[in-house]
């Protein structure tokens, strides 16, 4: 299959302008349906390396369309929304952060209608011994730590959720681009070079948002799933001192599970891969107030149940 | 993990501390109720059903019990109908937890107590609940770039900024200048047996005889209230969600969903208060806007 | 919350066939077939619905037999407990009426 970046520009621009634009990521197929010049811009950037079709027929999972929330706002003072076909109370955002509104649209449409895993809100890295989830509240670092994991010999499997298979606990890879906030935009860019960056979106309510891209082998290898070793609950703040702190399994689980938009739909089935998944993992809450500290942590827990 | 060794005495021990913990009303078992039991996409249209005779019971200290096995007739409160609501309640909250504003008002006068009996409305001042450093959960994480634009609700949620403390909104604490009876009940009569069995642990058995003057052996209670809901009541919580976002809450209703939020805040989802499900996914639907 | 009417000569007992324990701990996570909902029990409820799986009790029954099931004198499990520990099974449906009075 080719990867979008083999496409012309003016060809992906037609395909995603007649909703016919395919990303092939990991377990899942999203058809994309959009009219803006810096949804274009940003998916060729960050999705450039991925797996895509662009002609009429193709089976997809997903689909998405990224349009104006009304006619009106089609033109003045132009606005953008996602609609990944289900109703779903929405902030329309100002067009210039379609990517944005790509995103969210991507999330909620795996969030929200995805019936052959069960998805928990997670980041996700592995390497060759087992893979690490990473659980956390908004702003506890979730995805500082994952970008920054990627930078440690670890691939992303993803920064948004961990896709767990039914009746088995493997996780799935679906290595989107990282979203990073604020402060987290100017230090991953730094440990992981501007170009691996996108641009940065500025001026939106929570501050400035911005997006690391997937590599090249974390893509190629998006169809292998990592056992589970380790889960982590981070919580940064700021000067903290570093400490990691075991989490009993019943607890991590009712934390874990709290992030699943669809555990409870799934029956059995998830539960035997969840309570598998306890089992398999050691839990730590991660307290620490810089990237480096929770990196050192992090290596200290892999060194002793990354085995 | 390893099934627990049933004769081991740490076992055994902590058996016991749950069992207490039990006798107070800390639910033993915790249902997880996942997102998808209650679709986000209706977060902000879902409704309470408000059991019938349903009764909170709220302290000037801003704790609160609620029960729907206690049958309040709406007469005058007192310490012995305090101890026994205290006993039949199944759920309970610690100081801090209510408003102000739902509190007793702290004066006893020489007339009886006020208690609401259930349609106080006593609240029209639209209390916009302030800021709160409130984590946001797992799940409302996920939709982190749903941010833009109402940028309040990122912060302006449901538990007000003196949730878990006694400042605040007010002191309603006695002055010491009203003559009511600061605490304790006098009473050690009005236990029927399904009360003080069945629920144990109430905390003011005092057992004094000699307190007040009134000759009688159960006086006036001037530190609690009681609200109650008569019959099986209905709402949407989201009605009560301003378009900024802020919550203006009022009422018997406001009360409810004050509690309702305070328990979920406590024992997240995973508890069989009724409502808590509805008022988390309202809760983190405004965490993400 | 009281999950319905309930009659003291009714008997209750749990059906191990209609849900799955795992034990992570100190805790059961336990999926209940017919409702599709996961529960979490701690070793006070398990120990009841345990003491429930191995026969018919009526409330009175169980509130005598579960002391001497956790070890625990009468005083410390009073039977105001028990009945809210059953309640709390019964309201998720882990427990049922078995047969008649």
């Amino acid at each position: 299959m080719r990867r979008l970046e083999d496409y012309g520009r003016r060809a992906v621009r037609q395909a995603l302008r007649r909703g016919t634009l395919v990303l092939h990521l990991g377990p899942f197929a999203m058809q994309l349906k959009a009219d803006s010049r810096a949804l274009l811009a940003f998916l060729l950037s960050m999705y450039g390396a991925c797996h895509a079709t662009l002609e009429a027929g193709v089976l997809a999972d997903f689909s998405l369309h990224v349009r104006a929330p009304n006619m009106i706002r089609r033109f003045v003072r132009r606005q953008i929304t996602p609609d990944p076909g289900f109703y779903f109370p929405t902030v329309p955002l100002p067009r210039p952060m379609a990517p944005l509104a790509l995103e969210m649209g991507m999330n909620l449409a795996v969030a929200l209608q995805c019936f052959r895993f069960a998805i928990y809100h997670a980041g996700v890295v592995a390497d060759e011994r087992g893979a690490i989830a990473i659980s956390a509240f908004s702003g506890g670092g979730k995805s500082t730590l994952t970008a920054a994991l990627m930078e440690e010999g670890f691939r992303l499997l993803s920064d948004e959720f961990a896709i767990m298979g039914l009746d088995e606990p493997g996780l799935y890879p679906y290595p989107r681009p990282v979203s990073l906030k604020n402060a987290s935009v100017e230090i991953v860019r730094a440990f992981a070079g501007a170009e691996e960056m996108s641009t940065t979106l500025t001026g939106t309510p929570k501050g400035d948002i911005g997006y690391r891209r997937a590599r090249p082998h974390e893509l190629e290898m998006m169809h292998e799933p990592a056992m589970p070793k380790l889960l982590l609950f981070p919580q940064f703040s700021l000067d903290a001192e570093p400490r990691a702190e075991k989490v009993e399994p019943g607890d991590a689980v009712m934390r874990f599970i709290a992030g699943s938009p669809n555990y409870h739909a799934l029956g059995e089935a998830a539960f035997g891969s969840l309570m598998a998944f306890a089992d398999s993992v050691a839990a730590y809450d991660l307290h620490y107030g810089n990237t480096a500290d929770s990196i050192a942590l992090v290596k200290d827990l892999w060194r002793e149940h990354g085995s | 993990m390893n099934e627990p060794n049933e004769k081991d005495s740490v076992f055994l021990e902590k058996r016991r501390q749950l069992l207490k913990l039990g006798a107070a009303g800390v639910p033993m078992l915790l249902t997880m109720k996942a997102s998808a039991a209650q679709p986000l996409h209706s977060a902000l249209d879902c409704a309470i059903t408000i059991p019938s005779g349903m009764c909170i019971m709220v302290g000037s200290d801003g704790a609160a019990w609620i029960s729907t096995r206690y049958n309040y007739d709406g007469s005058k409160l007192t310490n012995g109908k305090v101890k026994q609501f205290k006993s039949a309640s199944e759920y309970v909250l610690p100081a801090g937890s209510v408003p102000a504003r739902y509190r007793p008002d702290g004066n006893c006068p020489t007339d009886p107590c006020s208690s609401s009996g259930g349609s106080s409305g006593d609240d029209d001042e639209g209390g916009h609940w302030g800021h709160h450093s409130q984590q946001e959960s797992g799940f409302a994480a996920l939709f982190d770039r749903l941010t833009l634009t109402r940028t309040a609700q990122a912060d302006d949620t449901l538990y007000a900024s003196d949730w878990g403390h006694s400042g605040g909104e007010g002191d309603d604490s006695d002055d010491g200048s009203s003559g009511c009876p600061t605490s304790g009940g006098d009473d050690d009569d009005n236990h029927d047996s399904y009360s003080s069995n069945h629920w144990g642990s109430s905390d003011d058995n005092h057992d004094d005889d000699e307190g007040g003057s009134s000759g009688s052996n159960d006086t006036s209670s001037c530190d609690y209230k009681i609200y109650c809901f008569d019959s099986s009541t209905q709402f949407q919580p989201g009605t009560f969600i301003d378009a900024n976002g802020n919550w203006n809450l009022s009422g018997d209703l406001g009360l409810y969903t004050i509690v309702a939020a305070k328990y979920g805040e406590y024992y997240g989802t995973y508890n069989n208060f009724p409502g808590v499900s509805c008022m988390l996914s309202i809760m983190t639907y405004l965490n993400n806007q | 919350m009281a999950a319905g009417p309930n009659r003291k000569t009714w008997r209750w007992r749990a059906n191990p066939r209609h849900y799955r324990c795992h034990v992570l701990g100190d805790v059961t996570f336990v999926y209940n077939h017919l409702s599709g909902d996961t529960h979490m029990l701690n070793l006070v409820s398990i120990a009841l619905l345990n003491l429930m799986a191995e026969r018919t009790f009526t409330l009175d029954e169980l509130a005598a037999a579960f002391p001497a099931h956790m070890d625990v004198s009468a005083d410390e499990c009073p039977p105001g407990v028990v009945w809210r520990l059953f309640d709390e099974l019964d309201e998720v449906g882990l427990v049922e009426r078995s047969g008649g009075a």
